[in-house]
C-alpha cells in the first residue's frame, strides 16, 4: 500500500512516455520521411509495438492469435475483391467471414471452446492459452472489411492500412470501431495539426479522463457491483432503484469517457475517429437511442446485419400485409447476436433479446399510432410534456436493461423484484 | 433521371408520421430521423417492386436512400445496370 502513489505515477508515466513518443515519432515521420509508403509503415508499426509492448495486455495474444488471423482476413479480402473476368465462388464471402467468427467463437466463449477441445478428444484443452484482448472488436471490424472489399465498396486496400487500421491503439479495447474506408483517407492524408486541433484534442482527452476517473468513480459506490448476492436479497426497493441510476450513469460516463479519450488521442496522431455517443439518455424512443449510443457499433449492427436480415426476409414475405412481423424478427436476431457479443453468458442474451423486443414494440406503436388524430403527434413531437414523457419512458426502458447487461440472471431476478418491492 | 413522384407518394403516405409535408428533393429522410433504417428497408422492397430492380444492400450505403433525389439516382443507376447486365 505504501508503494501506492509510487506504482500508479510509474504505470500512468510509462503510458504517457510511450502517447507522447508515438505523437513525436509520427510527427517526425511526416517532417522528415518522403516516402509514402515508409511513412505509413512506421505508422502501423508504431500502433502494433505500442500494443505488444502494454503493460496490460498479453502480448502472446496480439503475437500468435490476431496477428495471424489479420494476415489471413487481409489475404482473403484480396482474393474476394472484384476484379475482371473472375466470377467469385458461391459461398466464398460467408466462408471468408465464418474464420473469425469462429476463432471469437472458440477463444470468447467457454462453452464452445470446451466442446472442440471434447471433440479434439482433449478435455481441458483451450484454444487460446492465454488472454486476447480486443477480439470481438477486431472480429466485427474484420467483417466490414471482408464485405466491403468484395462488394467492391472498398477497392485495392494495402496491407500497411489494414493493419494500422485495425490495430490503432487508442480504439483497439473498446472503440470506436471505425471504417476502413474512412479510416484510410486519414491515414494516407494524415489531418494537419493546427493549435486549435490539438487545444480541441487535448480538451477530449481530459474530458475523457474526467468522466472516467471523477464522474463515473462518483456512481460506482452506489451502482450493483458494490452488492454481493446475499446483500441484493435484503436491500430496499429505494436502493434497488439508485443502484439502477448509479449503474446507468457510471456506464455512460465510463464509456463515453474511454470514446473521448480515444477520440483525442487519435486526433493527435492525425485520425478523426468518428464519434460514440450522442446525448443518448434523452432520446424519445428506443430507435432514437441507438442512433446515439455506441453509434459506431449500432452503425455496423444496422449496415451488417440488420439490413441483409432485413432484406432476405422481406424478400421472402413479399406480397401484402404487414411488415411488421419482418421487422420484428430483424431487430431480435440482430440484438440477440449484440448481446451475445458483448459477452459469456445468459444475461447478455437476455439484454439483446429485450431490446429487440423494445425495438418491434417502438416500431408497432409507431404503426399503430399513425391512426391517431394529427394533434396526437403534434402533442408527442412538438410539445415540451410530450417530448419529456417520451424520454423518460425510453430511458428508464434502456437503464433497466442495464441489469441484465451488468448482473448475471439470478442476480438480476433479485433485482428485479427488490425494485418492485417484493420477495 | 426518373420520375420520383411515385417515390415520393410512397415516402409520404406509408413511411413519414401523418400529417408530415411530402419531402422536397433533397430533404433529408434518414439522416435527420424522419425514417429509421426499416423504412429504408421497406423503400427498397417498394422500389424493387415499382422499378423491377434488385438493389444490393451490401453496394450501396443507408445514406444513398437519404434524399428523394438520391434515391432516383439509385433506381437510374440499377435501371441502367439491369439493361447493361
Amino acid at each position: 500500500m505504501k508503494n501506492l502513489p509510487r506504482r500508479i505515477f510509474s504505470l500512468h508515466g510509462s503510458y504517457l512516455a510511450v502517447f507522447l513518443g508515438t505523437i513525436a515519432l509520427l510527427a517526425a515521420s511526416r517532417r522528415f520521411v518522403k516516402n509514402a509508403a515508409a511513412r505509413e509503415w512506421i505508422f502501423a508499426g508504431s500502433q502494433v509495438a505500442v500494443l505488444l509492448l502494454i503493460v496490460d495486455i498479453d502480448f502472446r495474444g496480439i503475437l500468435f492469435l490476431v496477428l495471424p488471423l489479420l494476415c489471413l482476413v487481409f489475404l482473403m479480402a484480396r482474393w474476394l475483391a472484384p476484379k475482371p473476368g473472375w466470377v467469385r465462388p458461391r459461398g466464398a464471402l460467408a466462408g471468408a467471414i465464418l474464420l473469425p467468427v469462429a476463432v471469437l467463437t472458440f477463444v470468447k466463449y467457454a462453452f464452445a471452446g470446451a466442446i472442440l477441445g471434447r471433440l479434439l478428444g482433449a478435455a481441458g484443452w483451450r484454444p487460446a492459452p492465454f488472454a486476447v484482448v480486443g477480439l470481438s472488436y477486431l472480429v466485427f471490424k474484420a467483417i466490414h472489411f471482408l464485405v466491403d472489399v468484395s462488394s467492391g465498396r472498398v477497392s485495392a486496400p494495402t496491407f500497411r492500412s489494414f493493419l494500422c487500421f485495425m490495430m490503432l491503439y487508442p480504439t483497439y479495447l473498446s472503440g470506436p470501431m471505425d471504417r476502413y474506408g474512412r479510416f484510410r483517407r486519414d491515414f494516407e492524408n494524415p489531418l494537419p495539426l493546427t493549435r486549435d486541433d490539438t487545444a480541441e484534442a487535448c480538451w477530449r482527452i481530459a474530458l475523457g479522463l474526467f468522466k472516467k476517473t471523477v464522474l463515473a468513480a462518483l456512481c460506482a459506490p452506489f451502482a450493483y457491483a458494490s452488492f454481493t448476492t446475499a446483500e441484493l436479497g435484503a436491500i430496499s426497493a429505494g436502493k434497488a432503484w439508485t443502484a439502477v441510476y448509479a449503474y446507468a450513469f457510471m456506464l455512460y460516463f465510463d464509456f463515453s469517457g474511454y470514446s473521448d479519450l480515444a477520440i483525442g488521442s487519435a486526433r493527435l496522431f492525425g485520425i478523426a475517429v468518428p464519434e460514440n455517443f450522442r446525448n443518448p439518455y434523452l432520446k424519445r424512443n428506443i430507435i432514437e437511442f441507438w442512433t446515439a449510443w455506441h453509434i459506431t457499433l449500432s452503425t455496423w449492427l444496422r449496415d451488417y446485419l440488420f439490413m441483409p436480415i432485413g432484406k432476405a426476409l422481406m424478400k421472402r414475405k413479399r406480397g401484402g400485409g404487414s411488415n411488421l412481423p419482418v421487422a420484428a424478427a430483424s431487430y431480435i436476431i440482430t440484438f440477440a447476436v449484440a448481446g451475445v457479443w458483448h459477452g459469456d453468458g445468459w444475461n447478455f442474451l437476455a439484454w439483446g433479446i429485450w431490446h429487440g423486443l423494445g425495438l418491434s414494440a417502438c416500431k408497432a406503436y409507431g404503426e399503430w399510432s399513425r391512426r391517431l388524430p394529427a394533434g396526437y403527434h403534434r402533442f408527442m413531437m412538438e410539445t415540451f410534456p410530450g417530448k419529456a414523457l417520451a424520454t423518460i419512458v425510453t430511458f428508464h426502458f434502456v437503464i433497466l436493461s442495464w441489469t441484465l447487461f451488468a448482473n448475471d440472471l439470478p442476480r438480476a431476478a433479485i433485482l428485479y423484484r427488490r425494485l418492485l418491492g417484493i420477495g | 433521371m426518373i420520375d420520383s413522384t411515385p417515390i415520393r407518394d410512397f415516402i409520404r403516405t406509408r413511411l413519414l408520421r401523418p400529417g408530415s409535408p411530402a419531402p422536397g428533393e433533397d430533404d433529408p429522410l434518414f439522416s435527420n430521423g424522419r425514417i429509421d433504417s426499416f423504412g429504408v428497408l421497406e423503400l427498397i422492397a417498394f422500389l424493387e417492386e415499382q422499378y423491377g430492380i434488385v438493389i444490393d444492400t451490401a453496394k450501396h450505403h443507408i445514406m444513398d436512400f437519404d434524399t428523394l433525389r438520391k434515391v432516383a439516382h439509385v433506381v437510374a443507376q440499377e435501371r441502367e445496370g439491369g439493361r447493361r447486365g
